[in-house]
């Protein structure tokens, strides 16, 4: 699985390095996750830059992360390609997550309510 | 068209022209995800949107892992045929496998509103990207398995 995680500004920024999040490769893609993400807190961000194909299987890893996660952490999505973001929208999980075009925006936004 | 190795494993075999595109494959996530990327590949030649060529791969995905988790028991076979026309690309999916519940093609359209987030659920949302991008949806069960056949216009 192919993850990089950093700590960028006080945020846990998680690279999927994956071309496909699909049935393929979803269990081993949450259990990844979930060992970075287990009792953070804070602010974690989806690059998804490299993601080209994201079906429900992957979708539903996404939710059942965020669903994971304690209850004082929000998790926001960035740099969704063209068809990952169909699916975000087709399955209203745009009005779930909050969604950047790209990294920077997202770490900037977190900036500003910082200050 | 389709045939074992001498070691056991599935293999699929593709069959590809201008006429269109015919696949055999197990219903395994790997063996998917190939399929997957094969159609995509031959898509692209004759299709110029990148939409309707992504739209026709959500869909198959859609169609290929729900016949993968709940139409077999264990792996079966799936056969895919796609032909690209003028007027949008027409798929056909075939399989062995249970037969798709009542309904599952033509419920409501749209993700229902779902709020607050930890009463979101984990799956079921393969059923609505299919209906969502698919048109002309119809599905028939036979003696013989079940056929899915979808169309993707280039217009809308």
């Amino acid at each position: 699985m192919n993850l990089h995680a950093e700590i960028l500004h006080d945020v846990c920024v998680i690279r999927v390095g994956e071309d496909r999040l699909d049935a393929a490769v979803v269990v081993r893609f949450k259990e990844a996750v979930r060992t970075i993400t287990l009792g953070r807190q804070g602010r974690i961000i989806f690059d998804l830059g490299a993601v080209t194909f994201l079906d429900s299987s992957g979708l539903g890893a996404l939710v059942a992360i965020m669903k994971s996660l304690l209850p004082d952490v929000r998790m926001d999505l960035a740099a969704p390609q063209p068809n990952v973001a169909k699916v975000l929208a087709l399955t209203r999980m745009d009005t779930v997550f909050v969604i950047f075009a790209d990294l920077s925006a997202a770490l900037a936004h977190g900036q500003r309510d910082a200050g | 068209m389709r045939g074992d190795l001498m070691d056991g494993s599935a293999y699929a075999l593709s069959v590809e022209n201008t006429d269109g595109y015919l696949r055999d494959f197990p219903s395994t996530p790997d063996a998917i995800r190939t399929t997957l990327q094969s159609v995509t590949r031959y898509l692209k030649r004759y299709v110029d949107s990148a939409d309707i060529v992504g739209s026709v791969e959500i869909i198959l995905a859609e169609l290929f892992n729900n016949i993968g988790q709940h139409g077999y028991n264990s792996v079966g076979d799936i056969s895919v045929q796609l032909s690209c026309h003028e007027e949008g690309v027409i798929c056909t999916v075939f399989d062995h496998g249970e037969t798709v519940p009542a309904g599952f093609f033509c419920s409501e359209l749209a993700f229902p509103s779902v709020v607050p987030a930890e009463a979101l659920p984990v799956d079921g949302f393969g059923g609505y990207l299919i209906r969502a991008l698919a048109r002309r949806i119809r599905y028939r069960h036979t003696v013989e398995g079940n056929v899915v056949t979808f169309e993707i216009p280039t217009t809308q």
